[in-house]
């Protein structure tokens, strides 16, 4: 009899066996050829735990180290997904497979799409683009938040930040450190009841 | 050749200063391009909204400037300015996170990134549904989105493609 988080991790393990270069380049080059609208990293985690090749926790890990190292944070996580599987190989082709089919399609029809922009439709499908993305975000922050323990306090501390980052622009880098150390000291307050994160 | 270093060094810049979201360099790549003398304002906002039109990440229409400056080279050194050096940032990060042991504060200090990661996320929302929410079928299709996304029925990309089909459906029956 095994506990479902066991048979959950021997799926992922086995998983991260088979997961070869040419299925890197598949499962970035797809996602890189239909992420419409921008919002790549919110398309790759979904994506990810659709796949199970990672689940909720390895998802929110991912996203707090892509999200807070400078750069695009889709290419972050190309790069640290393709690393993790395959290496140096696998972390040089997946942010290339993430960005070809874009840039490719940005410089062979560059001179069609500045017609494009002008038109009513594409521009009454921008928009909805633009309103799903912003639901897809949402989404996937409410699935990793259900995933998170102590799901009352994060959501409080991220509306926190989304309130500071979000409506007074204040700069991340200010943010990150004063929260780490009020979560540092809560944790040290609370020493009896600390919960297990792995890195 | 000088001209292809230039535009490596200052999308380099750009990608390097970039935290938290991409998006907010904005302001500092348009100061950029017209020190430069590259385009004009009008020229990037185009460039910027031709960039919303293909797939992948938002920052990707930087290869136009670097593609109108010099050609396929300048479009080259542009994208491996703006994604190579931080990608090598993430891989020796990834790489020194890998092969140490940390001590049980350092994990604490860490969990701690969870709720900045989800506020971030809502950040981003936020950011992007500026000016976008003129009117109720907008929000609609956000919501269906959200609880779409939660449920995992749809994949994404088949999510947002049927918005783009539906938004420009509903366009076209409001113009005939």
């Amino acid at each position: 009899m095994k506990f479902p988080q066991e048979i959950l991790e021997e799926n992922n393990n086995s998983h991260k066996l088979q997961i070869t270069c040419f299925k890197l380049v598949l499962f970035f080059g797809k996602v890189g050829a239909t992420a419409f609208g921008g919002g790549v990293p919110a398309h790759l985690c979904s994506n990810f735990l659709k796949n199970a090749w990672l689940n909720e926790q390895e998802c929110l890990e991912l996203l707090n180290l892509c999200q807070l190292l400078p750069g695009a944070t889709s290419v972050n996580i190309a790069t640290l997904i393709g690393w993790r599987f395959q290496g140096l190989l696998g972390a040089l082709i997946a942010p290339l497979a993430l960005l070809l089919p874009g840039a490719i399609a940005l410089l062979l029809t560059s001179n069609i799409l500045i017609t494009l922009t002008q038109q009513p439709i594409i521009q009454g499908a921008l928009s909805a683009t633009a309103a799903a993305t912003v639901g897809l975000f949402l989404g996937v922050a409410i699935r990793l938040l259900l995933a998170v323990n102590r799901k009352y306090i994060s959501f409080f501390i991220s509306s926190i930040i989304f309130i500071l980052v979000g409506i007074y622009q204040v700069p991340v880098p200010l943010i990150i450190l004063p929260t780490l150390l009020l979560n540092f000291a809560w944790n040290r307050l609370q020493k009896g009841k600390l919960d297990e994160h792995s890195i | 050749m000088n001209i292809l270093f230039d535009l490596f060094w200052n999308f380099a810049y750009i990608g390097i200063l970039s935290f938290g979201n991409a998006m907010s360099m904005i302001p500092e790549i348009e100061r950029l391009i017209t020190i430069h003398g590259w385009m004009d304002h009008q020229t990037y906002a185009e460039i910027y909204a031709m960039g919303q039109l293909v797939p992948g990440s938002n920052m990707l229409h930087i290869i136009l400037i670097g593609n109108k400056v010099a050609g396929l080279p300048g479009a080259v050194a542009a994208g491996l300015g703006m994604f190579g050096p931080t990608s090598l940032i993430v891989y020796i990060v990834a790489r020194i996170l890998h092969f140490s042991t940390y001590p049980a504060w350092f994990k604490q200090l860490y969990s701690g990134l969870n709720p900045i990661t989800i506020g971030l996320l809502m950040t981003i929302a936020w950011k992007l549904g500026q000016g976008t929410f003129n009117n109720i079928f907008l929000v609609i299709v956000c919501g269906v989105t959200v609880l779409l996304t939660v449920k995992q029925v749809v994949s994404s990309s088949g999510i947002v493609l049927l918005a783009a089909l539906i938004g420009a459906l509903k366009t076209w029956l409001f113009f005939h």
